[in-house]
């Protein structure tokens, strides 16, 4: 699967006509832990105490500690999903002028109605298949579950929801938010607003793997206004910005007010973390090296992005402006254009319509990268390789 | 005896290597007894079970890598790189296992890490009666127990 293999002039072979003298356990699990994870599977039949090691919680998590970062792309039009994943490294190669990436085979291909990525953590990659028929999914090992029905109370097609997927590290639970809006029009709530009324409403939910269901969680208060679209996972949260129509006395109209709202994934709490800049448009949000990173574009010119950091997390004092990215051209619509990675020497990669972009902030330069799917629009997330089971574990 | 900021390395076959204290110290082992006890930082450190020509190795290893550490710009990134390649490359594979156990009991963690690197990549494309071979191991499986393994693995093969 990766795509730069270490040369290696002593073939494999050398090791075929003779066996290496008794090696220790603990060396034995050093090297093992270096291994893809097809090899695992397949070295699973060694032996009962290989079984065991490879099989074990412990091992499990060291080398899910030790995976390279990677990139999965996934694009799908009803009926059609393409799901590719390269190496990380591969895109920051000062030397790489096309991105190449490998397919991913995606076991539940047959009858997806509304394939998208939901979200990667720890090699497992949350699929939508149907609009609401979610799917836990390990790609390296090619394991699968499919997840309960979210039993929203309103009816789809007068709703639209959006799901998110993160991991609490607290509970070791992996859990999925599930928002259904019972009016996708945001103009039929302001007029609700005007007369004080409130006909609509959001029901907010949260799946969780240990229990292996979806409970309705009550204090979501963001609703005077259309569904939040960005999400970030950052510190055992996820993080979006919501949009509420706001009526004061001293205005004459609702007013939109902008939020960057956190869902703990652990104490099951919201909260909100300050933005940087009052005045926003076409933004997205992200996490690039570790920081909550927020892309601005404030005159709403399809020019470019501001890039902000959140430096210090929870500080709202400690939001930085990074720098400016100018766009190559002008998409001519709205794009989502969503922060990628931080490299160690400071560049930042983003998505940015059918492309990745490797902007230096040192030296002004940018390199774009053309993503290698047909059709739709793209989705990119970070993937590493992991033995992590879909199922919670025995 | 080695000079001040030296110190007196001895293989078990009596070869004796007078290294820098900061290329010595790469390994743990030899820290820990450097820290605890000060009459090694004037006397012989005896290396137990490694011979002269691995210990060799290992302190060319310790060498690049200690300066590498101290002066990023002679030594880059891809400089250590492209010498750590090279170094596995050439190695058999008795020295290769020998290097092995010697990085593991004197706590070279870099070093350990890229021979252990080394040996997954040799033996990742393999089948497992070829894994068995290769590290002595006897199958304790049940024929029907290991089909139903890789029957849970179909993407293994």
């Amino acid at each position: 699967m990766r795509l730069f293999k270490r040369s290696s002039r002593t073939s494999v072979q050398d090791l075929n006509p003779k066996p290496l003298p008794n090696i220790p356990d603990d060396l034995i699990e050093q090297i093992l832990l270096k291994l893809p994870v097809k090899s695992l599977l397949r070295f699973k039949c060694v032996s009962k105490s290989w079984f065991s090691l490879i099989s074990s919680k412990q091992f499990i998590q060291n080398h899910l500690n030790l995976s390279s970062n990677d990139l999965i792309f996934g694009a799908g039009y009803p009926f059609q999903f393409e799901l590719k994943r390269t190496a990380l490294q591969s895109a920051l190669l000062f030397n790489a002028r096309f991105l190449e990436a490998t397919d991913i085979n995606c076991p539940m291909k047959k009858n997806i109605v509304s394939p998208r990525i939901i979200g990667s953590s720890n090699g497992l990659v949350c699929i939508g298949v149907d609009p609401e028929d979610l799917h836990l999914w390990n790609p390296s090992t090619g394991k699968f579950k499919k997840l309960p029905d979210p039993n929203f109370r309103s009816e789809y097609f007068s709703s639209s929801s959006l799901f998110w997927f993160g991991y609490d590290k607290v509970n070791e639970d992996y859990k999925v938010v599930g928002i259904r809006d019972s009016d996708r029009n945001p103009f039929n709530k302001l007029i609700d607003m005007l007369h004080n009324q409130k006909s609509n409403f959001t029901e907010f939910k949260l799946y969780s793997r240990k229990t292996d269901s979806w409970k309705s969680i009550e204090d979501y208060k963001y609703d005077n206004g259309p569904l939040p679209q960005q999400c970030a996972f950052l510190h055992g949260k996820l993080h979006f910005i919501v949009d509420n129509y706001i009526n004061r006395e001293e205005d004459y109209l609702p007013k939109l007010v902008h939020k960057i709202v956190s869902f703990d994934l652990a104490n099951e709490t919201f909260g909100e973390v300050g933005q940087p800049d009052p005045n926003f448009h076409d933004r997205s949000l992200g996490v690039l090296g570790g920081c909550l990173s927020f892309l601005n574009n404030p005159e709403s010119k399809n020019d470019g992005m501001d890039v902000w950091m959140m430096m210090e997390y929870g500080v709202i004092e400690s939001w930085t402006k990074v720098c400016f990215i100018p766009f190559a051209y002008n998409p001519g619509r709205f794009i989502v254009c969503a922060p990628v990675f931080l490299s160690k020497n400071g560049e930042i990669l983003l998505k940015f319509d059918q492309y990745l972009v490797l902007f230096n902030p040192k030296i002004g330069s940018r390199r774009y990268f053309q993503i290698p799917l047909r059709f739709g629009e793209i989705t990119v997330d970070m993937y590493v390789e992991s033995l992590v089971s879909p199922d919670d574990f025995p | 005896m080695a000079s001040k900021g030296n110190l007196t390395l001895k293989s078990c076959n009596g070869k004796e290597f007078i290294v820098e204290e900061k290329v010595a110290v790469m390994s743990t082992t030899i820290k820990n007894m450097v820290d605890v006890d000060d009459s090694f930082a004037q006397g012989v450190i005896p290396i137990i079970g490694v011979d002269g020509k691995i210990l060799a190795k290992l302190i060319e290893y310790c060498k690049e890598h200690a300066e590498a550490d101290e002066d990023e710009e002679v030594k880059s990134e891809e400089y250590l790189k492209k010498f750590d390649e090279k170094f596995v490359d050439e190695l058999n594979l008795n020295d290769l296992y020998d290097l092995l156990k010697a990085s593991n009991y004197l706590e070279i963690t870099k070093l350990l890490n890229l021979l252990c690197q080394k040996v997954a990549s040799m033996i990742k494309g393999k089948k497992p009666e070829e894994i068995r071979r290769i590290f002595n191991i006897k199958n304790d499986f049940t024929p029907e127990e290991e089909e139903e393994i890789n029957r849970q693995n179909p993407w293994a093969f």
